[in-house]
């Protein structure tokens, strides 16, 4: 890849003083150096870098990476990432969290933000539990019993098996019309890392769940070693329809570039504001306050 | 002893923590559903309603959808169990102000802490329950485990009697999670003393119980007075309420509770764990001599002005410490007890500390040197002033 024969930056240059405080084998530690790679593969500028985070585990990782970060409030992450990316369209705006921060509290923000198409990356760092809060199922945990076997933290909270059935954010993202949707595996850091300079480049909203098993409250390593499988050779991410089928159908999970298509992103559609040059914008203000005078 | 005490002496002790003592509280009350989300220091209490199974569980998405949910089944006419802290009680906001609007008699259990202003903060402070003063939700502070069983129960009767919704609240972590004996009341005798749940005395449900539509505002403006009315009557609902606890089960409880006032010259008033320290600090100034006395607050709606002043009013000095803060105004219990003050004509010269923010640890020791401050200080104190460990600061 072209970018990186010409990258003069190194993954290392991303990283930030703080050392990152999760559990030793925790998935968010691939996803974390994924982004890094992405970055440097993409040569940005870390001071043109904000990467904006809700609370979790997941949500910690604005403070490991240099450049700009906001660790935000639970599940308001999509909209604060929108409002600094239509403020300042050079930025490159990543958006991180975990499944319970997206599709929880925060669900109600993601179909706005995918319709509107706003122009981030948005990474669920997805381990199907609440990893901070101590292993209580989330809204991607599956039904039944199958995963409070698995946890120590769950029978606690399920004894008697999760009650509720998941939810499907690929179909779910599909659904409201995501220009681009992909889907990496921690413990596959090369794919991530492709994913997520693709995501990054795409103009438009870059929807990337990232499989980030929580060792600690729910370890899924060895269960989705087995079930994680490329998506077919044959695959057009052209092809919505077929891409909902297999969302709908899949019994696996399916790694790859699930969809993309060529939307204009909204700060292009919303346009003129941001098309005002620093200076121009500037006077056309003093003008307006010279009527005060 | 009266038939009524042996009947509720049939209690068990149980070496628990808070959170279990809340749950507790509300599996005694007969709550038949819980919602919660979870959020430290809360998670113990959801922890353990679902363990029990006693009631049926619902972990909900947000705690937006808790109290919207926990609304659902308070109008159903069924008790509900709710629990939250910090980031999901301010969360809530907007469906606190409807439900007492409502004036539906939820309960709900606030563990303290403080909330994301400079950062993210897991430790013991009031502002979350406080920022709820307008709502029209009662607001009762405890200092125990102990009391934060018995007050959930006492919550249940005074907000159904008065149909207005009540928090009960303790520090995050002091409380929560520290453990001590408490007397869990025989079920049938708590459930007794809770009462079957009434609604006639419910204002909105005349006409139907069609809640929630347009007001006119004449209609609106009436329906918020009878709101404040009711809220200030809760002393006197209280004070029923607490009698008969009291006599079912022994343990006697009032919006406040003062210690060593009677011919104090100085009164530290505090809310919540912090008043072991102040008892602690009280005691050992008294041995010395000193006529240093206290007034511990279970109540900040209906806020008890009028007790406060039969204990406190006769001290030249008062001392308000808070685990609390309102930026530019200072100490929240700190404004009310400054007002109560006005309203009452009292002459006494009061002092605000405003500590232990973020859970940080208020000593004796601290207490000791708030009261040497005031001791020494003998012109008008400024309107706030910080209390650590290193000293008192403006
Ligand atoms: C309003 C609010 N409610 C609850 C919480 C407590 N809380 C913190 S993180 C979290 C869920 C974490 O799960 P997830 O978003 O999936 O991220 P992970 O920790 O698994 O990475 C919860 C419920 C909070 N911080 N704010
Ligand atoms: S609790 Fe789970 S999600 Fe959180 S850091 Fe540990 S392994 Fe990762």
């Amino acid at each position: 890849m072209t970018d990186t024969a010409t990258a003069v930056r190194k993954a290392s240059d991303y990283k930030s003083e703080n050392k990152p405080t999760w559990c030793p084998g925790c998935g968010d530690f691939g996803v974390l150096s994924a982004l890094f790679k992405a970055f440097a593969q993409l040569d940005l500028d870390p001071k043109k870098i904000v990467i904006v985070s809700g609370i979790g585990c997941s949500g910690r990782l604005p403070e490991f990476a240099a450049g700009y970060g906001l660790h935000g409030v639970h599940g308001r992450t999509l909209p604060t990432a929108m409002g600094v990316k239509l403020a300042n369209p050079e930025l490159t705006v990543v958006a991180v969290g975990g499944d319970g921060d997206g599709f929880a509290i925060g669900g109600g923000h993601v179909p706005h933000a995918v319709r509107r198409n706003v122009d981030i990356t948005y990474i669920v760092m997805d381990n199907e539990v609440y990893g901070l809060t101590k292993g209580q199922p989330s809204p991607t945990t599956p039904q039944g019993m199958a995963a409070v076997k698995r946890s120590p933290s769950m029978p606690k909270m399920a004894p008697r098996g999760v009650p509720e059935m998941p939810l499907n954010m690929l179909a779910m993202v599909l659904a409201y019309g995501g220009s681009f949707i992909a889907r990496g595996f921690s413990s596959l850091p090369n794919q991530l890392v492709d994913i997520l300079v693709q995501g990054i480049r795409h103009p438009g909203f870059s929807f990337v769940q990232a499989l980030s098993p929580c060792i600690t409250f729910y370890d899924t390593y060895d269960l989705w070693k087995g079930v994680v499988e490329q998506l077919p050779a044959d695959w057009n991410p052209q092809d919505r329809v077929r891409a909902f089928d297999l969302a709908l159908n899949e019994e696996k999970f399916h790694l790859g570039l699930w969809h993309r298509r060529d939307r204009p992103p909204l700060h292009e559609v919303l346009g003129a504001a941001h098309d005002v040059p620093a200076p121009e914008r500037r006077a056309a203000l003093e003008r307006v306050m010279d009527a005060f005078a | 002893m009266s038939s009524r005490l042996a009947e509720g002496r049939r209690q068990t002790a149980r070496m628990i923590n808070g959170a279990e003592a809340m749950a507790l509280g509300f599996e005694l009350a007969g709550a038949r559903i819980a919602y919660t989300y979870p959020i430290t220091p809360q998670i113990e209490v959801m922890e353990t309603l679902s363990r029990n199974g006693e009631i049926a569980y619902v972990q909900a998405d947000s705690e937006y959808n808790v109290l919207a949910g926990a609304q659902g089944v308070a109008w159903t006419g069924e008790r509900c169990a709710v629990a939250t802290a910090s980031q999901g009680l301010v969360l809530m906001s907007e469906v606190m102000w409807e439900v007492a609007g409502n004036r539906l008699p939820l309960v709900m259990g606030v563990f303290n802490r403080g909330l994301k202003g400079p950062g993210w903060n897991l430790g013991a402070q009031q502002n979350d329950t406080l920022f709820m003063r307008d709502t029209g939700w009662l607001q009762f502070y405890c200092e125990s485990a102990q009391e934060v069983l018995d007050f959930i129960l006492i919550a249940f009767r005074v907000a159904e009697e008065s149909c207005l919704p009540a928090i009960v609240a303790g520090d995050g972590f002091y409380l929560s999670h520290e453990t001590e004996e408490v007397r869990i009341p025989d079920r049938a005798v708590a459930l007794a003393f809770v009462g079957e749940r009434v609604r006639s005395g419910d204002p909105m449900a005349a006409g139907g119980g069609n809640y929630g539509g347009l007001m006119a505002p004449p209609k609106y403006s009436r329906a918020c007075q009878r709101m404040h009315h009711d809220v200030t009557r809760v002393a006197a609902v209280f004070a029923a309420a607490a009698a008969e606890f009291a006599d079912r089960f022994g343990r006697s409880y009032h919006l406040l509770s003062p210690v060593h006032h009677h011919d104090a010259e100085t009164v530290v008033v505090a809310a919540g764990t912090v008043c072991g320290t102040v008892r602690d600090a009280v005691e050992r100034r008294r041995r010395r001599g000193d006529k240093v006395g206290m007034v511990k607050l279970h109540a900040f709606r209906p806020f008890p002005g009028d007790a406060l002043l039969a204990a406190a009013g006769g001290a030249a000095k008062i001392a308000v410490l808070d685990r609390n803060l309102a930026p530019g105004m200072g100490g929240i219990f700190a404004a009310e007890v400054r007002l109560a003050l006005h309203r009452l004509r009292c002459p006494a010269t009061l002092y605000s500390f405003v500590t232990g923010l973020g859970g940080a640890d208020v000593t004796p020791e601290m207490v000791e040197r708030a009261l040497e401050y005031m001791g020494a200080e003998n012109g008008r104190p400024p309107e706030t002033l910080f209390l650590y460990e290193t000293g008192v600061e403006e």
